[in-house]
C-alpha cells in the first residue's frame, strides 16, 4: 500500500498498517508486550508510574527543566524545536505532504482509533500535573 | 433491604466518600437498612454518616454479617475484601468504578477472572464514557458496564432562584486549586467582586451543599460540583488543576461530561488574567444557559432517577457469593496486590501475599489528585530497598515517536560527550547489546518498557507523552512525508 497518496480512514482501515499504528503507547510502554499477542493496560499503566518524570508534548519546556534538574543540569536557557516540518525542509528522502483539515468522520475514527492510547496519555498528564511547579500567576 | 456500602475511605469530603454519603442517605430514605465499612474511618465523615443514622465500621477488623441483599464497593481494595476476604453473600453485587486514572479505581477483576464471577449477581457501574472506556481497555471481555453518573441529590433540584444580572460573587470548590485560580481573589478584590475558596487550603472546608453555594453567581470547580451545579441551575466555570472548557455551553456538554468534567476534556491551563476575562465576559450567557439544563440535570444525575432507570434495586431471590471458588479469589486478590504494589514507591513491599491478603488499618491521605495509597496494612517498608533517583543508575530517556523527542534528545546531546550515550541506529533506535556493557550509560532513544526492564531494570526512566490523536497523526504525516525508498533505509 502506497501511504503517501491514502487518505487517514484509508490508512487506519488497512489491516496491516492500522495493527502497526495501534495502541502505540500501550505497546511501547507495556514490559510484558510481545508480538502477536494483546498489550495490557494495566501493566503499561504501572510502567508509567515508575517513571522518575513524565511529561506532554504540550509542556515539553517543563518536562525537560525536571529531566535536567534529575541529571543536576542547568536547564537550558532556550528550547530549539528539532524535527519540525520547517527544520527537516530540505532533507533527503524528505518530501512533505499538505496537511489537510480532518474531516468530522476522520476525527471520529481518529478518536476511536486511539481510545486505549488515550488511558494512557490521561494518566501521563495527571502524572505530569501532578509534577508540575506551582505556576506564577499572570501580571 | 439489608444493604451495605463500602469505600477506601470515609474521613474527608472527597468524592467517592460523599459518593457513598449520597448513597446511603438516599438508600436510608427509601426505608432500607443501610451499613457502612471503610478501610480509613474518621471526621468529618463519620459525623456526616451519624446524622443520617450510620455508624460506619471498619473493613478490615469488622466482623461482617455474611448474607445481604445488597453490597456495593468502590475501589478496588473494597472488592478484594469483600469478595476474598469476607466473602460476602449477597442477592446482588454492585462495584462502582469512579476514576478513569486512579489505579484505585481500576477494574478489580483481571480477564481471567471474568470466567468464574456470578455475572448476574455483578452489576458494574462506571461515571463517565471515560471511566468505561478505561475498564475495557484493561479487560476487552468485561462484562457490561453501565453508567451511574455522578449523583446530584434532590436538595440541589431547582435550588438557585436568585439571579443578577452581573457577576458578583464567585466561589471555588476546590480541594487542589491551581494557582492561576487562588490568583482570582486579587482580581476578583479588584473589581469589587466577592470570592470564596471552599475546599482544603481554602477559606472554609466543609461539605458542598446548596446552603453553602446558592448564594454565590458562580462557581469554579471540576467533578460532582458541576453535576450538583447544573441541577441546581448554577452557572459553573469548569477549570482545576487539569485546566478546563471555562463555561458549560451545548457546544462543549457533551464532551465535559464525557470526561466527568474534570477539565480534562482540554486540559488547557491559562493565566488568572485569562481566566477571570472569560469568567466575567460569559456570565451572561452561561447563566441562561444553566437555567435552560436544570431540570435535564436534576433527571439525568438524581439519585433516584438513575437508580430506577437502571433498576439497581430489582434484585435476584437468592443471595451467593460473587467469585465462585478459590481459584477465582486468588486470581482476584493477585490482581488487586498487583495493581497496589504499582502504586508504592520502590522502597515499600507488600507483607501479605494475595493468599491471605488482610487489609488493616491505615493513616493514609489523598494526594493533591484525588489518589489514594492504599490501606498502609497492605505494606511494610524496608531500610535496604534501592530509593529511586539513584545517580549511579542509568538513566533511560524513552523516545515515543512523535512526542518531542528530538528535541530533548538534541538538548541532552549538547550536555554529555557522545561516548556516555548508548549506541542508536540510524533511525534512533536504542542498541542493548552496548548499553549491557556501560554501566552509568545515558540511553536516549526509541525503545520500550520491555526492553528497559530486561537490561535495565533499575535505570531511571523519563518519557514524554502526546495527544494521542495529534501524536498518530504526526506518525502519519511523518510517513506520508517520506519517500519509500528512505523509510526503508
Amino acid at each position: 500500500m502506497r501511504v503517501k497518496e491514502k487518505s487517514i480512514s484509508e490508512i487506519l482501515d488497512d489491516p496491516e498498517i492500522g495493527a502497526w499504528l495501534g495502541c502505540y503507547y500501550l505497546k511501547q510502554l507495556d514490559p510484558g508486550f510481545r508480538a502477536g499477542s494483546p498489550a495490557n493496560t494495566d501493566r503499561a499503566l504501572a510502567f508509567l508510574a515508575g517513571c522518575e518524570v513524565v511529561g506532554t508534548f504540550d509542556d515539553l519546556p517543563g518536562f525537560i527543566r525536571r529531566v535536567f534538574s534529575l541529571l543536576k543540569l542547568e536547564p537550558p536557557e532556550a528550547i530549539p524545536i528539532a524535527n519540525s516540518r520547517v527544520s527537516l525542509a530540505g532533507r533527503r528522502g524528505f518530501e512533505p505532504v499538505e496537511v489537510k483539515d480532518l474531516t468530522t468522520s476522520e476525527r471520529a475514527r481518529l478518536t476511536a482509533f486511539c481510545a486505549e492510547d488515550r488511558v494512557i496519555f490521561e494518566r501521563a498528564a495527571d502524572l505530569a500535573a501532578a509534577a508540575r511547579p506551582a505556576q506564577a500567576p499572570a501580571a | 433491604m439489608k444493604i451495605l456500602l463500602s469505600n477506601n475511605h470515609l474521613r474527608n469530603y472527597n468524592g467517592s466518600e460523599l459518593h457513598t454519603l449520597e448513597l446511603a442517605s438516599f438508600l436510608v430514605e427509601q426505608g432500607h437498612a443501610v451499613s457502612v465499612a471503610a478501610f480509613v474511618l474518621g471526621d468529618p465523615m463519620s459525623s456526616e454518616f451519624a446524622r443520617i443514622g450510620i455508624e460506619p465500621v471498619s473493613l478490615s477488623s469488622a466482623d461482617l454479617e455474611p448474607e445481604w441483599d445488597l453490597v456495593w464497593t468502590n475501589q478496588i481494595t473494597t472488592f478484594a475484601s469483600v469478595h476474598t476476604q469476607h466473602r460476602l453473600r449477597a442477592r446482588m453485587h454492585i462495584h462502582g468504578l469512579l476514576s478513569s486514572i486512579a489505579p484505585i479505581e481500576a477494574l478489580p477483576f483481571p480477564s481471567a477472572a471474568i470466567g468464574g464471577i456470578r455475572q448476574q449477581a455483578l452489576t458494574l457501574l462506571a461515571n463517565s464514557p471515560l471511566t468505561r472506556r478505561a475498564a475495557t481497555a484493561a479487560a476487552p471481555n468485561t462484562p457490561k458496564i453501565r453508567f451511574l453518573w455522578n449523583l446530584a441529590p434532590e436538595p440541589w433540584w431547582g435550588a438557585k432562584t436568585t439571579r443578577r444580572d452581573r457577576l458578583q460573587s464567585v466561589a471555588v470548590v476546590s480541594n487542589h486549586a491551581p494557582p492561576e485560580i487562588a490568583a482570582l481573589e486579587g482580581l476578583a478584590a479588584r473589581d469589587g467582586i466577592a470570592f470564596r475558596v471552599i475546599g482544603r487550603g481554602g477559606h472554609d472546608y466543609r461539605r458542598i451543599t446548596p446552603d453553602a453555594l446558592i448564594d454565590f453567581d458562580a462557581v469554579i470547580s471540576i467533578g460532582k460540583t458541576v453535576n450538583y451545579c447544573l441541577a441546581a441551575g448554577l452557572p459553573v466555570f469548569i477549570y482545576d488543576h487539569f485546566g478546563g472548557p471555562g463555561w458549560l455551553t451545548e457546544a462543549n456538554i457533551n464532551r465535559a461530561e464525557s470526561r466527568i468534567y474534570s477539565g480534562k476534556c482540554t486540559y488547557n491551563r491559562r493565566s488568572a488574567e485569562n481566566i477571570w476575562s472569560e469568567l466575567r465576559a460569559g456570565f451572561a450567557p452561561a447563566q441562561a444557559f444553566h437555567l435552560s439544563r436544570q431540570a435535564w440535570a436534576a433527571e439525568r444525575y438524581g439519585t433516584g432517577q438513575q437508580m430506577e432507570r437502571l433498576g439497581l434495586l430489582d434484585l435476584p431471590a437468592r443471595a451467593a457469593p460473587l467469585l465462585k471458588g478459590k481459584a477465582t479469589r486468588t486470581m482476584v486478590a493477585t490482581h488487586v496486590v498487583g495493581i497496589i504494589r504499582s502504586l508504592l514507591p520502590k522502597d515499600v513491599v507488600l507483607n501479605k501475599t494475595a493468599d491471605t491478603l488482610v487489609p488493616g488499618r491505615s493513616e493514609a491521605t489523598d494526594d493533591a489528585c484525588g489518589r489514594r495509597p492504599p490501606p498502609s496494612a497492605f505494606v511494610r517498608p524496608t531500610a535496604t530497598a534501592p530509593r529511586k533517583g539513584v545517580s549511579e543508575e542509568t538513566f533511560v530517556f524513552l523516545h515515543l515517536q512523535k512526542c518531542g523527542g528530538t528535541t530533548v534528545h538534541e538538548l541532552l546531546q549538547a550536555h554529555y560527550p557522545e561516548d556516555r550515550f548508548a549506541v542508536r541506529d540510524k533511525s534512533g533506535y536504542v542498541d542493548w547489546n552496548d548499553v549491557r556493557n556501560k554501566p552509568g550509560v545515558i540511553v536516549s532513544g526509541h525503545t520500550t518498557a520491555a526492553y528497559i526492564l530486561r537490561s535495565a531494570a533499575k535505570a531511571q526512566v523519563c518519557t514524554v507523552l502526546r495527544e494521542p490523536e495529534d501524536r498518530l497523526l504526526s506518525h502519519i504525516y511523518f510517513l506520508k512525508s517520506y519517500t519509500a525508498d528512505h523509510l526503508k533505509r
